[in-house]
């Protein structure tokens, strides 16, 4: 690989062991993709719940990181700001809690700002078309690529870290243009696209996340008014089970102003069809509990933007969440704060919601309160991880916001 | 018997094989806490794949696999080498993060000339793996 003399002073270690350790593993990682250089990166965004000691070992003799970088939530609910109030024991805590003072220290020093959410896009780490960017997160990964227009490979924690501490990321993938077009093509037919609800934009992404694998996407037949809120759900399903992280919305991605050009006018590999039936089953999959009685409602998976925390203030206003019920929501504190001064915080918090700077997806990773059977959520990706790791012990049913909102109220599943 | 393949990732490695015909996934089908496969309805769900070679088609793990495969390196319940038919770029970051051998595209496919429980060698000096 060709390094420039900057970057062949890094991996020869003149900043340090740390720099030289993220180097090492930038080149290999880089060269097992035919890589010939490093590019510098526009920002990073990386996982927080990092293990102590793999984290010293990559910042050792590290000064601030080589790109500006936000942080990604907490990990298993164990926000300390709301861990209490979720009845998460002290004990599980306070390791935690050491890891966390531990992790900060070294987040000082390269100078990571403490953002703590999955959407850091919606709080300032905002990049244009072409930039390249090292985001961790399979969601945003798919946001970066497909509503920005950014570059980004699908890449996992580790490389992602090594990439925000040196600010350079191997030159392959998706950086190339010829490799962004689509190659699984999902036609939307037969369903009334005026209609279309969030819930029904999720369920689209988590039917094409269960085929799709590792191919990029073209979508096909959506409206362009469809709203930031919805595609953020959207792509968010899809990354539930799906390896890609490039999904052309024709008419709204910035590379996908038509078909052909989605397509770089070549066919595409392989073509489905997306309508009511494919709606319908996929919605099936978590449409009911066993006795519509729910014990916890989760929202926030991605973190609730501000539009979002709006409309579930005006739902909740005058009311309270129903005794032996529980309302988790996942934001990031800039957007709480925002709140806070549209008062939309207080509502929601005075009717007895949690807000929490957590992952809201992964929630049984951690021993919740035992009384805790069925979820309600709005988010097809907290439903497949609440399912899968709690081995179905947790039953789940996903539905819309309102839906959600009510079910806190009245303890009670009235369907999707 | 010789296979000749790609070094992804150096070492020389000597150990029993466990082979899956599937593409796997450090963060679905294995428990880094106890070192076994959690694949269901699997043939070898329950076996551990500790200190020992995985032969794999491919990975499919999600974005945080690294960090499981880091915390059961760190227990001990983490293979020793790594080896694929085509690697993906999650695999060779694994690999690379508790620095094991990890090679790919052989001559003939390892997936087929290598059976579960087999002695192997990794010669990842040379890009050859041994059968024995």
């Amino acid at each position: 690989m060709n390094l420039t003399k900057e970057e062949g002073a890094m991996a020869e270690g003149k900043y340090g062991p740390g720099i030289e350790r993220c180097m090492q593993l930038l080149t290999k990682y880089g060269e097992a993709f035919g890589a010939e250089k490093l590019v510098n990166i526009a920002s990073a965004h990386v996982f927080n719940a990092f293990p102590i000691d793999l984290l010293t070992e990559l910042a050792e003799g590290a000064g601030e990181a080589g790109t500006f970088t936000t942080l990604h939530p907490f990990m298993s609910l164990c926000d300390p700001l709301s861990c209490n109030e979720m009845g998460i024991s002290e004990d599980y805590f306070s390791i935690r809690k050491d890891e966390h003072e531990q992790r900060l220290k070294i987040y000082e020093r390269l100078g990571f700002l403490q953002t703590y959410t999955c959407a850091p896009m919606f709080i300032g780490n905002l990049v244009k078309k072409g930039d390249f960017v090292s985001w961790f997160g399979s969601e945003i990964q798919l946001f970066a690529n497909s509503v920005i227009g950014a570059k980004q490979n699908r890449e996992g924690a580790v490389v992602n870290m090594a990439t925000a501490i040196t600010g350079r990321s191997p030159y392959i993938g998706l950086f190339f243009d010829e490799n962004r077009y689509g190659e699984f093509l999902v036609e939307i037919e037969g369903l009334d696209l005026d209609l279309l609800t969030t819930i029904d934009y999720s369920a689209i992404g988590y039917y094409i996340g269960g085929i799709v694998q590792d191919r990029n996407i073209v979508i096909d037949g959506l409206n362009n008014t469809i709203t930031l809120d919805d595609i953020k759900h959207l792509l968010t399903s899809i990354s539930a089970s799906a390896a890609t992280v490039l999904c052309h919305i024709v008419g709204v991605t910035p590379e996908a102003p038509d078909l052909g050009r989605a397509l770089g006018n070549k066919k595409p590999k392989e073509k489905i069809r997306v309508g009511k039936e494919e709606l319908r089953q996929t919605k099936a999959m978590y449409s009911n509990l066993p006795s519509d009685r729910v014990d916890l409602v989760i929202l926030g998976c991605p973190h609730c933007t501000i539009q979002e925390l709006k409309r579930m203030a005006v739902l909740i206003e005058n009311q309270r969440v129903g005794t032996g019920q529980r309302l988790w929501v996942g934001t990031a504190h800039q957007i709480y704060d925002l709140a806070q001064t549209m008062g939309y915080s207080q509502t929601i918090e005075e009717a007895g919601g949690i807000f929490a700077r957590t992952c809201m997806a992964t929630i049984p990773d951690c021993p919740i309160p035992a009384d805790v059977k069925t979820v309600a959520t709005n988010s097809f990706k907290t439903a497949h991880y609440v399912d899968r790791i709690s081995k179905g012990r947790i039953r789940v049913a996903v539905g819309e916001l309102e839906k959600c909102v009510h079910a806190a109220i009245r303890g009670k599943w009235e369907g999707a | 018997m010789k296979l000749k393949g790609r070094v992804v990732n150096k070492g020389n490695i000597e150990g029993e094989a466990i082979v899956l015909e599937k593409p796997f996934s450090f963060t679905g089908d294995f428990d880094p806490s106890s070192g076994t496969l959690i694949i269901k309805d699997h043939p070898l769900f329950g076996q551990n794949i500790a200190n020992k070679v995985l032969i794999i088609p491919t990975g499919t793990g999600a974005v945080n696999a690294a960090i499981g495969v880091y915390r059961a390196y760190k227990k001990g319940n983490a293979p020793i080498g790594i080896i694929c038919r085509k690697a993906d770029p999650i695999t060779v970051e694994c690999a690379m993060t508790i620095n094991i051998p990890l090679m790919d595209c052989f001559d003939k496919d390892p997936i087929e000339m290598i059976k579960s429980g087999n002695r192997i060698k990794i010669l990842g000096e040379e890009g050859v793996v041994i059968i024995e």
